[in-house]
């Protein structure tokens, strides 16, 4: 009657290889130093690339990347819970009075730019629009073309998910807020696509769309066009690409208005590993991977 | 266990030489040990399969409803259905709108639930159509030979892709009424109730067809004798007959279409609009969950918000699945006789 006994004998056996591989595992990744990242939700992408490139350099790393906002970021750098805090914003003089009773001096990275195309379809006549105006089509207060100089057909709006860095960043920076201070939503009929291939591949075959996405993502296409941007309506208007390459030049020089700068911060006196890595960050690899990832790299110094 | 020593007894006190009995009886026995354990082994591994499924469900019933229901540590259940906006003289209106990242969170799943139900319905009607024409054509018309060909064709229909065929939509189906009809959004309700309808007519179709296969054949016997034709047959005898499995094949069709998360991704536009306007765009439950999961910073009101989404699409498909197996259990007790 030994097959009563199989049960239990079986039993055993998995409970007995599950403590032996579970210590297998804690021995592998003993000894690791470990670097977490913590803030905007804009560069949890760029930064995860970073550390996966990184991190296979140097097997002895781990870099731990999380997002929850720029302002979650800095707040953990203060609490000591996170190694470097990436940010889509400068450090607010508010936020800078916490660090100092607290004890951090946070030190500012520049590691990457944010450049934002409008797109329309290329048969669309309009080639250039305000800042304003581009505010007031996505917020859904310009409903059709012929309000701002085109054809008359309404206007379809292409937006992305919101909870990817480039809706934020395009709500914050080119809707803005209201008379009272509010930030504003886009409009409810804003079609959300997957990703800025998706958002190209509609605009391209819709003549009544206009859409937002990564300058260099667009600057090769060339069945979108890419608006020019003026800052007001005096102001030259500026195409952030240039003959089917990005214009790096007019978005260093903040001439091209939809773009910012991408900072890491982290405390005074870091370990060695940190600074190794934010030194990999601004090197020629890492900012080849801003590129790759459709972000705009540093100027070359 | 008891009975397989009786019957080795049996066949050693038989007819059977006594020499024979003598080598096969302790031979056999053991045999009859290894099988034995063999055979328990057997039943666990089977009873382990077939309990897993219900563990599963258990499991992930317990997950999504612990996930969701941390959404009300901040968010009301009235927020699910409406925005209180307070104007600054102190009025107040009610606003339906999903901005769950907006600096004034509104977490209507109004848009959301009626997005699902203007993909869903016109789909479920299209593929009920088409689906329980091709299920009577398949079980009452079609000749053995045209049969064997058809259905595993319409089988294979719910075997594509869905990601396929919601990039078919977006890029062929999209243009192509764009042109022909020119609505108001390229990408709208019609055209992902389109897409989904290729996945809910092979439903529709199969399980028709298995509905009208089980109406017993006296009565198609009796219909005839009586000098009805064919048509007369169908359209008075048979579909009667199997109304209850038809609707069933339609529920479970409609369950899917509610359920199906891709094809609406790609080719519903996703503009949480609330419109009854079929070629507007719209955003259905699934296509909100599978786009914003992706990016949400986890642990936010935001993302359990995306889990309650995810309980009242859960309750919804549950329920009509659920009519629909009641729908079929009662139709197999009618007929059997």
């Amino acid at each position: 009657m030994y097959y009563k006994h199989f049960f239990t004998v079986f039993f055993a056996l998995i409970i007995g290889s599950i403590l032996i591989f579970s210590g297998c595992k804690r021995k592998e990744t003993v000894e690791k130093v470990v670097i977490t990242v913590k803030g905007s939700d804009t560069m949890v992408n760029l930064a995860q690339k970073w550390a996966e490139v990184y991190m296979s350099k140097h097997p002895n790393v781990s870099i731990q990347v999380t997002g929850g906002g720029s302002g979650t970021g800095i707040a953990a750098l203060f609490n000591k819970t996170t190694d470097i805090a990436n940010s889509s914003r400068e450090i607010k003089p508010a936020e800078l009075e916490k660090a100092k009773e607290k004890g951090v001096e946070p030190v500012q990275y520049e590691v990457a730019l944010d450049g934002i195309a409008v797109i329309v379809n290329p048969e669309n006549k309009i080639d250039n629009l305000t800042i304003q105006q581009i505010s007031d089509i996505f917020a859904g207060k310009i409903t059709n073309w012929k309000q701002v100089g085109g054809a008359n057909l309404p206007i379809t709006l292409y937006g992305r998910e919101n909870s990817s860095g480039t809706y934020e960043f395009f709500k914050e920076h080119v809707l803005g807020k209201d008379d009272k201070g509010k930030q504003r939503d886009y409009a409810t009929s804003t079609q959300v696509l997957q990703g800025t291939a998706a958002l190209g591949e509609s605009v391209a075959r819709d003549i009544k769309g206009i859409g937002y996405g990564g300058v260099g993502y667009f600057a090769e296409r060339n069945d979108v066009k890419i608006l020019h941007v003026k800052s007001d309506k005096n102001s030259e208007a500026v195409s952030p690409v240039e003959g089917g390459k990005v214009n790096y030049e007019v978005i260093w020089s903040k001439k091209y208005s939809i773009s910012r700068y991408l900072y890491c911060y982290v405390g005074k006196n870091i370990k060695p590993e940190i600074k190794d890595y934010l030194d990999f960050i601004v090197s020629n690899s890492g900012q080849d991977v801003v590129k790759k990832m459709e972000y705009i790299p540093l100027p070359q110094k | 266990m008891d009975k397989e020593i009786n019957i080795g007894d049996t066949i050693s006190k038989g007819d059977v030489p006594n020499d024979i009995t003598m080598n096969s009886s302790p031979f056999s026995k053991k045999i009859k040990q290894s099988t034995r354990i063999k055979e328990s082994l057997i039943k666990y591994f089977f009873a382990i399969n077939g309990t897993a499924a219900l563990i599963f469900i258990i499991l992930i019933f317990i997950f999504l409803f612990k996930e969701g229901f941390r959404a009300f540590e901040h968010i009301q259940l009235v927020d699910f259905i409406y925005h209180n906006r307070l104007a600054e003289d102190g009025t107040s209106s009610k606003v339906f709108e999903w901005f769950p990242t907006s600096d004034e969170a509104r977490y209507s799943l109004i848009p959301l639930i009626l997005g699902t139900l203007l993909t869903a319905i016109p789909a479920t009607i299209l593929s009920t159509i088409l689906g329980v024409g091709a299920g009577i054509y398949l079980a009452e018309i079609a000749n053995p030979k045209a049969k064997e060909i058809l259905k595993p064709i319409v089988e294979l229909f719910a075997g594509i892709p869905t990601v396929v065929l919601g990039f078919l939509m977006l890029v062929v189906g999209a243009s192509f009424f764009n042109d022909l009809l020119n609505p108001t959004n390229r990408l709208n309700a019609f055209i992902a109730a389109l897409g989904l309808s290729f996945v809910v007519i092979p439903i529709i179709a199969s399980l028709t067809e298995d509905a009208l296969h089980s109406i017993p054949n006296d009565l198609r016997m009796a219909s005839y004798g009586i000098g009805a034709t064919k048509w007369q047959t169908i359209s008075k005898v048979i579909l009667p007959a199997a109304t209850s499995g038809i609707s069933a094949s339609i529920l479970l069709g409609f369950g899917r279409a509610i359920g199906e998360t891709m094809i609406v991704l790609m080719a519903a536009g996703n503009a949480a609009n609330i419109t009854s306007n079929i070629f507007q765009s719209v955003r259905t439950m699934t296509a909100t969950i599978a786009a914003e999961m992706g990016e949400v910073s986890q642990g936010s009101d935001h993302y359990f918000a995306l889990f309650f989404i995810g309980i009242v699409l859960f309750t919804i498909t549950f329920f009509l699945n659920l009519i629909a197996e009641v729908i079929i259990n009662k139709m197999r007790k009618k007929n059997t006789f």
